[in-house]
């Protein structure tokens, strides 16, 4: 059989940006993707604030802005709608990057926090503290982070032995993830009537009770965990070489993986203490992003902006698909991925 | 206990007989149909898939079958239980073809991966229904965690015909099934009928996995756990197989409903949640081992 001749490729367009004794190389394709995402995740925003039952105009929502508009418009954007559509774009780039960093530490297109159950951990972890505290819950992040490292942790424990990168690991989060299902409804069966409707529709995943109670801290904590996860990618590039090339190039391959990993549990526990369970955004968007920005492994700017576009787009899909009849973003979002799973294994079946 | 033997010999209006005859017994005999029927299916699917880790309710059989009920019901206005059972036999066949189809290209962890993404989508497309037609779905409610609790005994009966056909069947199908596991194509130089054997035993799974679940909601692991408790007693003569997966399942989800009533005060956990806690562990197991096999 004659091979396919392709024209050599040299990679990626590249340019190299020098500034006196500090240099960095852009991947032209991913930053022009990366412009065009915040270009698409503007208007979905713009289109989330002005449209609705209570249709604004954009200049009104300018008003509002300024301080120049006072009434009810003032009361529907900034107490509903600015944080519901602020939350959706933090909230998916989140997830954007953790699903993508868990991908490329555990070499599997499966690997994502909500695949692994660490979403159902940390909402585990929430219903405890809700039922702990008698319904009083101050902050339920704490609680969602110690939830989901002490599921990352079991996960870890129990497949010590066969490592992170086979299917063993995504099988075992699987099953973790499924009894954590169980032990959500059994904390919901228990916990007060009162709590139970709230936690109920909570446990779909949805920005209908995002506040600015909880975004104060929930997005300043995101921001703080990206920043960090900006800093480490330097060391998840070196770990896609290879644990020896990346100890070869000083990076120490089993630290700097806990430490990625840790920042990729959080980022998702923060999310799901204020959403509940935003289930496989994670898992497909960093795939997405790859594919736009053409990139070799996994492009960290490029996985946020797709999660934040696909969050927000999903979100406004669930508002307004049928008129009258919000549905909760979570169903949207469990939909689309569940498909996309479908059409991964499909594709790895057939080659 | 002399008390229920009274009203079981004479049904008569006395508080006893009410509760014995419409709440406790009924849900006692769905929960040795359900139980025994779904862990039936799972000896069965585990042997054509020769996949150990292989259950109607992980490989969404399941799932595919309530999301037909779920339709059944956006349909016809109040559906008789044999029409949704009917509809749960449909949805249940087409979700054990498509599984086949893959289960002869993929390793077996694949094809459960396939099962989660499958169940996923149905679980979104059922809540999302159900959130927008929410008077449709009042008689469902309780249902989507897998329960049998508070169904009239007519459900019972109903089930009833559709398990025994679904048993026999499987019995009749048994010795054809069990040298399938040793591949197709040794099965067929020992004389089976591949595609007939195949066809049979995809009919008798949707029965049981599909007639159970519009019964009782989508199960999960019942049918994953029990074979392998079959196995580690009866060996793996898979006639003997079906018949101890049969006793063991109904007794274990009659244990899982007795666990889910006393679980919480004045609450109850279905036993699809009680079983999904106790199943998951196992899964964790059998994933292990047979990895460290492998």
């Amino acid at each position: 059989m004659a091979h396919n001749l392709l024209p050599v490729t040299f990679g990626d367009s590249r340019r190299v940006i020098r500034g006196g004794d500090f240099s960095i190389v852009v991947n032209t394709r991913a930053l022009r993707v990366v412009i065009a995402g915040l270009l698409l995740a503007a208007s979905l925003f713009t289109l989330e604030i002005t449209t609705g039952i209570y249709h604004i105009p954009l200049r009104s929502v300018l008003d509002v802005l300024t301080g120049a508009e006072t009434g009810f418009p003032a009361t529907v954007i900034l107490d509903w709608r600015l944080p519901r559509a602020l939350a959706a774009l933090t909230f998916g780039a989140a997830l954007g990057v953790s699903g993508a960093v868990l991908q490329s530490v555990t070499r599997n297109d499966l690997g994502s926090p909500d695949l692994l159950g660490f979403d159902t951990g940390a909402f585990t972890g929430v219903l405890i503290g809700i039922i702990l505290s008698n319904g009083a819950l101050g902050s339920p992040a704490p609680y969602a982070i110690i939830g989901g490292f002490s599921t990352a942790l079991v996960l870890y424990l129990l497949t010590i032995r066969r490592g992170l990168q086979g299917p063993t690991f995504i099988l075992v989060g699987v099953a973790i993830s499924a009894m954590l299902v169980a032990a959500n409804s059994y904390l919901m069966l228990r916990m007060p009537q009162r709590y139970a409707i709230r936690a109920t529709i909570w446990g779909q995943g949805t920005l209908e009770q995002v506040r600015w109670s909880s975004l104060v801290w929930a997005i300043p904590l995101i921001l703080v965990l990206l920043v960090t996860m900006g800093f480490l990618s330097r060391s998840l590039r070196q770990l896609e070489l290879g644990d020896d090339l990346a100890h070869g190039l000083g990076t120490r391959p089993s630290v700097a993986r806990i430490a990625l990993m840790s920042v990729s549990v959080a980022l998702p526990a923060v999310v799901t203490s204020v959403t509940g369970p935003l289930t496989f955004i994670a898992l497909v968007t960093p795939r997405i992003a790859q594919r736009l920005a053409r990139s070799s492994g996994v492009d960290l700017l490029a996985s946020a902006m797709a999660g934040a576009v696909m969050l927000i787009a999903a979100d406004f899909l669930a508002m307004r698909m049928i008129p009258d009849k919000p549905l909760p973003v979570g169903v949207v979002t469990v939909v689309i991925g569940g498909a996309y799973l479908l059409v991964l294994l499909v594709r790895s079946a057939r080659t | 206990m002399s008390a229920v033997m009274q009203v079981l010999r004479a049904r008569d209006v006395s508080r006893t007989s009410i509760i014995v005859w419409e709440v406790r017994l009924p849900r006692a005999f769905l929960a040795v149909l359900v139980g025994g029927g779904l862990a039936v299916a799972g000896s069965i699917i585990q042997s054509l898939t020769r996949n150990p880790l292989a259950d109607p309710g992980i490989l969404g059989v399941n799932a595919g079958a309530s999301f037909f009920v779920i339709l059944a019901a956006s349909f016809i206005d109040g559906p008789a239980y044999y029409q949704s059972m009917l509809f749960g036999f449909v949805g249940a066949m087409i979700m054990s073809v498509i599984v086949l189809i893959l289960g002869a290209r993929v390793p077996p962890p694949t094809l459960i991966l396939f099962g989660v993404a499958i169940a996923a989508v149905m679980t979104g497309v059922t809540t999302g229904l159900s959130l927008l037609f929410p008077q449709s779905f009042e008689a469902f409610r309780g249902w989507a965690a897998g329960s049998v609790a508070g169904r009239p005994m007519e459900m019972a009966t109903t089930l009833l015909p559709f398990i025994v056909i679904g048993l026999v069947l499987a019995l009749i199908s048994a010795s054809a099934v069990s040298q399938m596991e040793l591949g197709p194509d040794m099965a067929q130089a020992l004389g089976v009928n591949v595609r007939w054997t195949r066809t049979l035993a995809i009919i008798t799974l949707s029965i049981l996995a599909g007639s159970a679940t519009s019964a009782a909601g989508p199960m999960v692991f019942v049918g994953l756990i029990i074979p392998h408790f079959a196995r580690w007693i009866v060996g793996p003569r898979l006639a003997w197989v079906l018949a101890y997966s049969f006793c063991i399942g109904a007794g274990l989800l009659i244990v899982a409903d007795m666990v889910g009533r006393v679980l919480v005060n004045r609450q109850e956990v279905p036993a699809g949640v009680v079983f999904s806690f106790l199943g998951a562990p196992i899964l964790i197991y059998l994933v292990i081992r047979q990895s460290h096999g492998s």
